[in-house]
């Protein structure tokens, strides 16, 4: 998914990029704001893009509607301050979203990827890595013939793991995977629930299903 | 009475003497004093109707001024809308309101002046240093540093009380009405502070937050978010947590925070939402008494209801009330 970033402020622009790289986006910026800039973003190739309201020279609602009357890409404006007209005049020029100014790096990728429509966990029924199938309506997990029922914290653990079957997951990513779906928790409930899931998992003859990677995370096994 | 009575006294002496030297030359010349005496006695009576007759008279005029006074918004402006006396000495005193008032609305309209400047200064200052803070923001998460992070979020939070302090006092511009999810509001207020919660192990739970309230996202947001901030101020037990609770019944919503902090004492339980509170025996650092102040500023012109309860040394519970109304449900 290639973003593109149109923002007059350098070190935002640096900055949302490396954010955006390390959470494997593309990204491309629009770096000079003397000219008119519609020309130059209409000519990148885009997925999205984040907009900033206040750029020299021009308006971002303004662009918004340029953009938009030539082109079906969304996108999410970017501001310092939230009046309600900024909200109601994002909206009404074609904005897709709205985020304010010092961005939560969390909320921020949300969006993004809500406004992407990245899959959606419910429109499948299960998902299965190495034989082993995850239901995503009941919450269980099969082992050929043996099932476990899991608790609501176990499953959106296990499941986060059954989406990124080869990636290593360190704790930090798992915990923000989890706040992002609404379930606080912290490292030691965290923990106690991993340790929960394997002994779970166990029980139906997955020894060491999720692996310890010492000193990165874990991964399926 | 005493007044108008202390207006006239010196009339009344003139008469009082000069009835007085009458008798005197009178009783000198031996005159037959039957008649005249008569005529002072009905000169006498004319001049009693004609005291009592002014008296009421003045004193309607007085009360017309006070209830006239009494019944403006705008006490300022009653120089506008007073007739222009006949009499030398009120004269006077008119002048001397006329010029008061104009002098004064003069003053007024240079401090509105003033005020509305340094509004938008408020506005640009936080909009402007907004940008370097995103910039800081992006930077401590793409270093991972996350005690950078939390001093960014602190000052971020300091910016927003300004800005929130100097828009409190005309809401109506900038209210706009919605329904949300209680889980919603929550959501992005815990996310806002997750990297302070992580590092010092606050435990967050929620229960029963999918209820629905209609109110301004934004505002709500903030009030909620100072709630928080003062909460974990004051967190000093080992294992720390926050308690976020939704109910519902015919006529309100109710959303309730519970911090097991240090508590408050009852004695200064009622003080917490006065400006520049700040509490007697708990820490001040990092304290300007503003949180909670305008939480409560801010409550009351969004129409919600909020209160403070606690044990002190066990926790405070924060419970903002939706009140619910057909015609919010109706938008």
């Amino acid at each position: 998914m290639k973003i593109l970033i149109v923002e007059d402020d350098y070190k935002i622009r640096q900055e949302l990029k490396t954010l955006l790289e390390s959470n494997n986006y593309q990204v491309d910026l629009i770096e000079d704001f003397t000219n008119d800039v519609i020309y130059e973003i209409m000519n990148k190739e885009k997925d999205l893009i984040l907009l900033d309201i206040n750029l020299p020279n021009q308006n971002g609602f303004e662009i918004c509607r340029k953009v938009k009357s030539q082109e079906r890409v969304p996108i999410i404006f970017v501001t310092s301050c939230t009046r309600e007209e900024d909200e109601l005049k994002s909206i009404l020029s074609g904005g897709a979203d709205f985020i304010t100014k010092p961005y939560n790096k969390d909320i921020l990728l949300e969006k993004i990827k809500r406004t992407l429509n990245v899959s959606n966990p419910f429109s499948y029924k299960e998902i299965k890595v190495n034989g082993v199938v995850l239901d995503l309506h009941l919450s269980f997990v099969r082992n050929q013939d043996k099932t476990t029922e899991l608790t609501r914290n176990e499953f959106r653990i296990l499941y986060y793991f059954f989406t990124n079957p080869e990636k290593v997951i360190t704790k930090e990513e798992l915990l923000d995977y989890l706040w992002n779906e609404k379930y606080y928790l912290d490292d030691n409930i965290l923990t106690v629930n991993i340790n929960r899931l394997r002994k779970k998992l166990e029980e139906i003859g997955l020894v060491d299903f999720i692996k310890t990677i010492r000193g990165k995370g874990y991964r399926l096994g | 009475m005493i007044a108008y009575i202390e207006e006239k006294i010196w009339l009344i002496l003139w008469y009082a003497l000069f009835v007085l030297l009458q008798l005197i030359v009178m009783f000198l010349l031996d005159m037959d004093s039957s008649f005249l005496l008569f005529s002072f006695f009905l000169y006498f009576i004319l001049l009693i109707i004609y005291f009592v007759g002014s008296y009421y008279a003045t004193k309607r005029k007085s009360d017309e001024i006070k209830t006239l006074v009494d019944g403006l918004d705008e006490k300022y402006l009653v120089s506008e809308l007073l007739k222009k006396p006949r009499n030398m000495e009120n004269e006077a005193y008119y002048y001397a309101l006329k010029k008061a008032s104009k002098a004064m609305n003069d003053k007024v309209t240079e401090l509105e002046h003033k005020y509305h400047d340094y509004e938008e200064y408020i506005e640009s200052f936080v909009h402007e240093i907004k940008t370097p803070l995103a910039a800081l923001s992006l930077y401590s998460d793409n270093k991972k540093d996350s005690e950078l992070k939390q001093e960014v979020i602190k000052i971020d939070n300091l910016v927003e009380q300004i800005l929130f302090y100097a828009r409190s006092e005309n809401t109506e511009k900038d209210y706009f009405v919605k329904k949300i999810e209680l889980s919603e509001i929550v959501h992005q207020v815990v996310m806002q502070n997750k990297d302070y919660f992580l590092a010092h192990g606050i435990v967050i739970e929620t229960r029963n937050l999918n209820v629905i309230v209609s109110s301004d996202w934004k505002w709500i947001v903030f009030i909620l978010n100072q709630i928080i901030n003062n909460s974990i101020k004051y967190m000093n037990k080992k294992e720390k947590k926050i308690l976020f609770v939704g109910s519902e019944d015919k006529n309100k919503v109710i959303l309730e925070m519970k911090d097991n902090g240090c508590g408050i004492k009852e004695s200064n339980l009622f003080r917490v939402f006065e400006k520049g509170f700040t509490g007697s025996d708990r820490k001040k650092d990092h304290s300007t008494g503003m949180g909670l102040y305008l939480c409560k500023k801010l409550c009351d012109r969004l129409n919600l209801n909020i209160t403070i309860e606690s044990q002190e040394g066990e926790y405070t519970i924060v419970k903002i009330i939706f009140p619910k109304s057909s015609l919010h449900d109706n938008i």
